[in-house]
């Protein structure tokens, strides 16, 4: 049974934060460690979304050299990669991001970074999955798996509709018919956030090139504050009207 | 606004049969076209197969069975047919010249005012009216397989398909007990278009070897909470179906995003069209 201490305030209300505190074998800390907070654990779960204060709490960790934990590491912007050599933690960094799924569990992709050692790919593997979380190993690259293919998806849709083939409430009922999705790409978008996903259609555009390069229609969206539920309006307005 | 009384489904395939089906089923009289009697044949013992399994378990009762096997006729003679019919729903081979000209033929035998519907998934439904005479009468009816347990209907309009014809297809569709949703006449239209992008977004990740299939699969079902993970679902289909698919799209909508991945040609190229031939992103036992 692996311990952890969960640095940073990132993933509110993700399944991870949910099930460490359940589990009950997480140490909270809202700033960078020292090696008091490291030397009874095995595994950080470092969970800053912010830049500057994940560079610090990584580089904190990289500096405490007696301690050769795993740290796991929530990617967005920048790579599994990056961020194990930017932070001098080397081998022992390994990347992740939660799915935005509709699945029954929680699910977890951990990014392999160019320089990961298979223990801390282990290690964060084995953590995870004691959580209950679907665990998928991927290479290191931007969107992993599920969010690419999903971002993919709505803005495939979110073209179609703003060229007028059907409206975006049509369109997110006609996938669930004749595809079985759970929900339609525009559901999807609003569940994720407008923000998030146009953020993940720039990087891929970066990583990939110009098949990921984002609908206008997102970008308006985005730009009028609209960025699904969390605003109570983004494709759907989820304030008491229908779909915008 | 003209009531759709007596429909004339052409094409006795696996669509046709079931769309007749369907179409005797809501108490419309309907006659099914085929080249050859051999096809009509099979296609009444599938039907006939479908209706005593309804009845058995409990969802009709025989004398509804009855009767909507009484509402369908078989023929291979169009001019018998074609002449009576308010609408003809067209389901043969996905092949353009071969619905031209049964569009032709039709135009030449049925009266001015009745609807041609086409059940094509990939070919333009603009471009189709052409070949009908009567370009604002002609619409897409684009069915999901199979025909009498899907709910939706995909229905795509043409430049010049009229608000009218919309409205009678429309009020036809729910009137069998299905949803009826138009679109705007463009490759692929809603659903296979944004199916095609899943599937190739998934496919990409495979040829990327990014982590395999099973992997990909499993993160983007279990994951997403979709049904089936992308390659199953292609497995299952038919890889040799899903390139053509895939190719179709590609050279209409002219995108990147479309070009059919490498993973997808090898199995193709090597035989392994997924389930149907044992072996396809998976390994089938036969059974």
């Amino acid at each position: 049974m692996s311990r952890w201490l969960y640095l940073g305030t990132g993933l509110e209300s993700s399944p991870i934060l949910e099930a460490s505190r359940k589990a009950d074998r997480a140490h909270f800390l809202g700033g960078p460690p020292a090696f008091k907070d490291l030397e009874s654990r095995d595994l950080v779960i470092e969970a800053f979304t912010e830049e500057n204060q994940k560079e610090k709490a990584l580089r904190a960790v990289a500096q405490c050299g007696e301690w050769q934990g795993t740290v796991a590491s929530v990617i967005e912007k920048r790579s599994a990669t990056y961020w194990a050599v930017k932070s001098g933690v080397g081998e022992r960094f390994v990347g992740f991001h939660i799915a935005p799924g509709a699945g029954k569990t929680g699910a977890v992709e951990l990014l392999r970074g160019e320089v990961t050692a298979k223990e801390a790919v282990d290690c964060a593997k084995t953590a995870f999955e004691e959580l209950g979380l679907l665990v998928t190993v991927c290479r290191d690259q931007a969107g992993g798996i599920l969010p690419r293919v999903l971002a993919g998806m709505i803005n495939e849709a979110a073209f179609m509709a703003q060229s007028g083939i059907a409206p975006v409430n049509k369109i997110d009922e006609m996938m669930r018919l004749a595809a079985n999705f759970p929900m339609g790409p525009f559901e999807w978008a609003d569940q994720i956030g407008l923000d998030r996903v146009l953020s993940l259609l720039e990087t891929l555009s970066w990583e990939f090139g110009p098949i990921y390069q984002p609908c206008p229609m997102i970008r308006r969206k985005v730009e009028a504050g609209k960025l699904g539920k969390k605003t109570g309006q983004g494709f759907y307005d989820y304030t008491g009207g229908d779909a915008s | 606004m003209k009531e759709i009384k007596r429909v004339l489904v052409t094409g006795a395939g696996v669509m046709g049969h079931g769309i007749a089906l369907v179409c005797a089923g809501s108490g419309i009289v309907t006659s099914l076209l085929d080249t050859d009697s051999k096809y009509l044949e099979k296609a009444l013992s599938k039907i006939n197969k479908f209706l005593d399994g309804s009845v058995e378990r409990g969802k009709l009762s025989q004398r509804d069975a009855e009767e909507t096997l009484s509402r369908i006729s078989t023929t291979t003679d169009i001019e018998e047919v074609a002449g009576k019919a308010d609408l003809v729903i067209e389901a043969i081979i996905e092949d353009k010249e071969a619905k031209e000209k049964l569009f032709r033929d039709l135009n030449g035998i049925c009266g001015p005012s009745v609807i041609f519907a086409s059940n094509t998934s990939q070919i333009s439904i603009t471009e189709l009216a052409r070949s009908s005479g009567r370009p604002d009468r002609f619409i897409g009816m684009h069915w999901f397989n199979p025909p009498a347990i899907m709910k939706l209907i995909e229905i795509p309009r043409g430049m010049q398909t009229s608000d009218e014809t919309v409205e009678i297809i429309e009020t036809l569709a729910k009137r069998l007990g299905k949803t009826p949703m138009v679109c705007k006449d463009s490759p692929g239209f809603v659903v296979n278009r944004i199916l095609n992008v899943w599937y190739n977004e998934a496919m990409r990740l495979v040829d990327e070897g990014a982590a395999n299939v099973e992997e990909i699969d499993r993160a983007i079902r279990d994951g997403g909470g979709f049904r089936m993970g992308p390659m199953q679902l292609r497995d299952l289909v038919g890889l040799d179906t899903a390139l053509l698919i895939s190719e179709s799209l590609f050279e209409r909508l002219g995108s990147e995003k479309f070009r059919p991945c490498q993973c997808l040609r090898d199995r193709v190229a090597a035989g392994h069209f997924g389930r149907k031939t044992g072996k396809g992103f998976y390994e089938y036992s036969a059974e």
